[in-house]
Parts: structure tokens; sequence; C-alpha cells
């Protein structure tokens, strides 16, 4: 550790005694000992040459006119802005006088006329503690600044990934109808961003390519990488419609598959600390409800039936992108019949845990969409956030919590709810 | 957290951890890292105690398998609940070696 500069305020003096006589003795005294010596006359001069020179320590007489000592020491006590070490003079030392003068704030007392040496020790017993005192004060005056500066980089964080999420959700699709499917989702990262993305993007003739990504991990890594994946399968994917109009399914899925093994072999042979993704990708037809879908390591999809009410875990599993290399998938072909729902969702859903009670897990998913089989979009998907909630007992969510839904609307069940918030 | 154990000329590492997680994966790649330094090369990872894995934990448990550059050398065993389900969903049965207990993991050859 290393050794502060002597504060000067520790070796300045004042001394108070309207006795000039008294005052010019304990100044030589001082001098010769090595202090820096201000005389004053009474105590309302102490006090002014106190809060001028910083003085660390008060030699006063007991006795003076206006402002004793007592009052002089009391006055110190309450205004000074630095701690003052204060020895009182007196010619009486009955316990009386002692008391008073402790209550008033005093250190120290000395018998007047003062010994040498005993002032001596103690002026450096004064010195030594009013070293001590600015040391301290001057740690705290560090730890402050250091804590403000603390402060200030936190709030700056703060506001830099507020600003991420602000993005990160810019990217998430739009609520309502699209291309003859009704779209709504909801999005809950763990933290400000997340790992989780999905979109659904019209290719031209009513046809519809969606995503539900999950990236490995959470936080602002996830979501860096989740911003890359994104861009990654929009340009990849979404390329080739721009470029010469829908393909038909067959073609584009030969496109897409070939397009995923590139991001494979890029993420699963990467050196270092790698990142892959769970994801499930697909095509629908808006028109007839026929789609097809690849599921890579991520949760099976709901699709709830709903003439039957019946609700229907798609697929059985698949390699995640970017794990193993030389992965494959296969598209698996299904239908929405008007009315009916598919809910792509991320694992933190079915994981949500309730502290010994288990997970909410497969169970309570397909529950929760077969009894709102008869309700508005908009209301399924918030309630089965109100129900994660209550799941979770209002504990933050560990992981992120997101799910895409698409609907093919029926005239029996009204599509659109009649008041949206967001 | 983490116990290995000589047996039958492999190195049985159980987790003894329930959540095998973001939180436990820096353990755990630490461990693996210093025994493969020490020389071990066959191994058998027994899952038993583990109640959950998210997807941190398989992405550690794939870069180890990488790591030992062949799958026989890290035969996962005591897969159970949802950490079988996530290797189910994730197809990685058919990557991994696995086995019901750590006997049933011994008694393969290699």
């Amino acid at each position: 550790m290393s050794v502060e500069p002597v504060d000067p305020g520790s070796r300045r003096v004042v001394v108070a005694d309207d006795d000039a006589f008294g005052r010019a003795i304990i100044g030589a005294l001082l001098r010769n000992l090595g202090y820096e010596v201000i005389e004053a006359g009474n105590g309302d001069e102490a006090w002014a040459c106190l809060e001028r020179s910083g003085a660390g320590i008060l030699v006063t007489d007991w006795m003076m006119p206006d402002c004793d000592g007592p009052e002089l020491c009391r006055r110190v006590r309450e205004r000074a802005g630095h701690y003052v070490y204060v020895i009182m003079l007196t010619s009486h030392s009955h316990r009386s006088a002692v008391v008073e003068g402790l209550e008033a704030g005093a250190d120290d007392f000395l018998r007047k006329p003062p010994d040498p040496e005993e002032l001596r020790v103690r002026l450096k017993t004064g010195e030594r503690i009013v070293g001590l005192e600015r040391q301290l004060s001057l740690r705290n005056q560090h730890l402050h600044e250091t804590n403000a500066r603390l402060c200030q980089a936190y709030e700056r964080i703060e506001s830099d990934l507020a600003a991420a999420a602000r993005s990160q959700e810019s990217l998430l699709p739009r609520r309502g109808p699209v291309s003859g499917i009704v779209v709504d989702w909801m999005f809950e990262p763990s933290s400000h961003v997340g790992g989780d993305v999905f979109d659904i993007v019209p290719l031209g003739n009513g046809t519809l390519l969606f995503f539900h990504i999950d990236v490995v991990g959470h936080g602002v890594r996830a979501a860096l990488h989740s911003f890359a994946v994104h861009g990654l399968l929009s340009a990849t994917l979404g390329r080739r419609a721009a470029e010469g109009g829908p393909l038909p399914a067959e073609a584009w899925w030969r496109h897409a598959l070939s397009a995923l093994a590139e991001i494979n072999e890029r993420f699963s042979t990467a050196e270092g600390e790698s990142s892959y993704f769970t994801m499930l990708l697909g095509l629908i037809d808006g028109a007839s409800g026929r789609g097809s879908l690849i599921q890579a390591g991520h949760p099976s999809p709901v699709l709830l039936h709903a003439g039957t009410r019946q609700v229907e875990f798609l697929g059985e599993g698949g390699l995640p992108v970017g794990l193993i290399p030389g992965a494959t998938w296969e598209p698996l072909p299904f239908v929405l019949e008007p009315g009916d729902r598919l809910a792509l969702y991320s694992d933190g859903i079915v994981e949500a845990e309730r502290p010994g009670d288990g997970l909410f897990a497969d169970e309570r998913l397909a529950r929760h969409f077969a009894d709102t089989a008869e309700r508005p979009l908009a209301e399924v998907v918030a309630g089965l956030g109100a129900c994660l909630r209550a799941w979770r007992e209002g504990a933050a969510p560990e992981d992120d919590l997101s799910m895409l839904v698409l609907e093919r609307p029926s005239s029996g069940r009204p599509a659109i709810q009649e008041c949206n918030p967001s | 957290m983490i116990h290995a154990e000589e047996q039958g000329g492999r190195l049985v590492v159980r987790i003894d951890h329930q959540r095998f997680d973001a939180a436990f994966v820096p353990s755990f790649r630490a461990e693996m890292d210093r025994l493969i330094a020490a020389g071990h090369e066959r191994f058998v990872l027994d899952l038993a105690p583990v109640d959950f894995m998210d997807s941190s934990g398989l992405g550690a448990l794939v870069a180890v398998l990488k790591q030992l550059g062949d799958p026989a050398r890290l035969p996962v065993c005591g897969a159970r609940g949802p950490v079988a389900k996530l290797i189910r969903l994730t197809r990685l049965d058919k990557v991994l070696r696995l086995h019901d207990d750590v006997a049933g993991a011994l008694a393969v050859p290699g």
C-alpha cells in the first residue's frame, strides 16, 4: 500500500487565548516543535482562523470573553468541514469541568500552565488522529468517485441494452393477417435482449416462409448470434424469391436445405467456443393451408385442430443447426384447416419452472391451446404469457420465452379481437 | 460436483449436479480439460444425478465429444427425464453412445 502524503493541516495549530502572554508561550513552544502556529485572541477569531487555514488542531483556553472554550468547541463540532482535534486548557481539573468539556466535544485537556513535554506528546496524539481522519476522508472521497463512475458506466450499459432490445423487437414480424394467415406472437427475453428470433416472410404467390430460432444460451452473446442468424437466413432463403419470383415448394426446399447445410458446416466446424441454434423452418401456402417444415432440434410445434380441439405435437426431433457436421433434415408435411393453429416456441416455455413443482411441460401447453380453442388468437397468446408468469410465481424467466403462432382463419371465430392494446 | 473414478479401464465421470446448464458448463469444461490433459482418453459420462440439461449443457457435451474425436471414447449413461427428452429431440441419440447405467457402458469393449 502506498504512503499517502502528510496533510499539512495536521501540523497546523490554532492557539486561542485572550491572554496574550499565555498565548505567546504556547505559540513559542509549538513553533519549537516544528508546528505552524496561528494565534487568536478570542473564540470568534479562532473560528475564523480554523475555517481559513484548514488547521487540524486547536489548543484553546477555557475562559475567554464572548465565545469561551466550550462554546468554540461546540461550534467546531457542528460546523467544521473537517475533523479538528481540540485540546482544552484548564486551570481547574475537577470532574464537572472535564464532563462539560467532553460534552462540548473536546478531545483532550491540559493543565495551565502546560508542561512542555506533556504538550509535545498530546500534540503528537492529535497529529496522529487528524492524519488518520484525513486519510479516511480521502479514501471515502475516492470510493465516492469510483462509485459515481460505476453508476455512470452501469447506466450507459443499461441504455445500450435498451437500445439493442428495441432493435431486436423491430426485427419481429407484424401481428395480424398476412397472405391468408393470421400471425401473433409473444417475446420475453430473460434479460434485455435474447437469443430467440422468429419471422414470417411472404415469398409472393400466397406462399409464406416462417421460422423460429433459439440460439444456445441467452443474453447479449446469444442476441448477437441471433441477429447474425436472422440476417443469414433472410439473405439466403428470401433472396431467390426476390430474384426469380416464387419457387415451387420442392425447389424452394432444395435451395433452403443446401443453404442450411452450408450454415451447419460453417458453425459446426468453427474453432474454439462454437455456437449453434435450434430451429423450425417452414413454408405454408395461405390459400390451401398446405405446408411443410423441418425441425432442427427445436421443440415439436403445437398443432391445434379446431374441429376436434385435439392438440398434436408435430415431428419427432432433428439435429440442431451448427452442432454436428454433415447434419441433414427432411421436410415434414402438414395441413392447417380453417381455424387450426400452429405454434412454434422456444424450450423456455415448456421448461418454465415452478419451485418444487417442476416444469410447465408439454401437457400444460397442450391443455392451454385446447382450452382456448374458441378464443381469439391475441387472447390465447396473452393468456399463455399470464399462465407462465403464474406458473413461475412471479419470478423472472430463466430463459428466453417466445412463441410464434400461425392461424388459418375460419368464419366461426373472430380472427382479430376487438381491442388490441399493442 | 464432478466425481471421477477409474473403473474397468475407463474413467467414469459422474455429474453430481442437478442442473447441467449454462452456469455449470464452465466447471464441466475445465474438469474435462484437466482430465484429458492428465492423459485420460477413455471415459464414461454418468448423467444419472442430472435432472435438467439446457442447450448450453448439450453444446458443452458435444464440444468434449469433438475434442476426444470419437463418441466411443465418451459413452453416456443414466440420461433420464428431461435430459433423455432433450437428447431425443436433438437426435443426439444417433450420435452419442447411450447406455442405461455405468455397468452397461463398461460392458462395451473398446
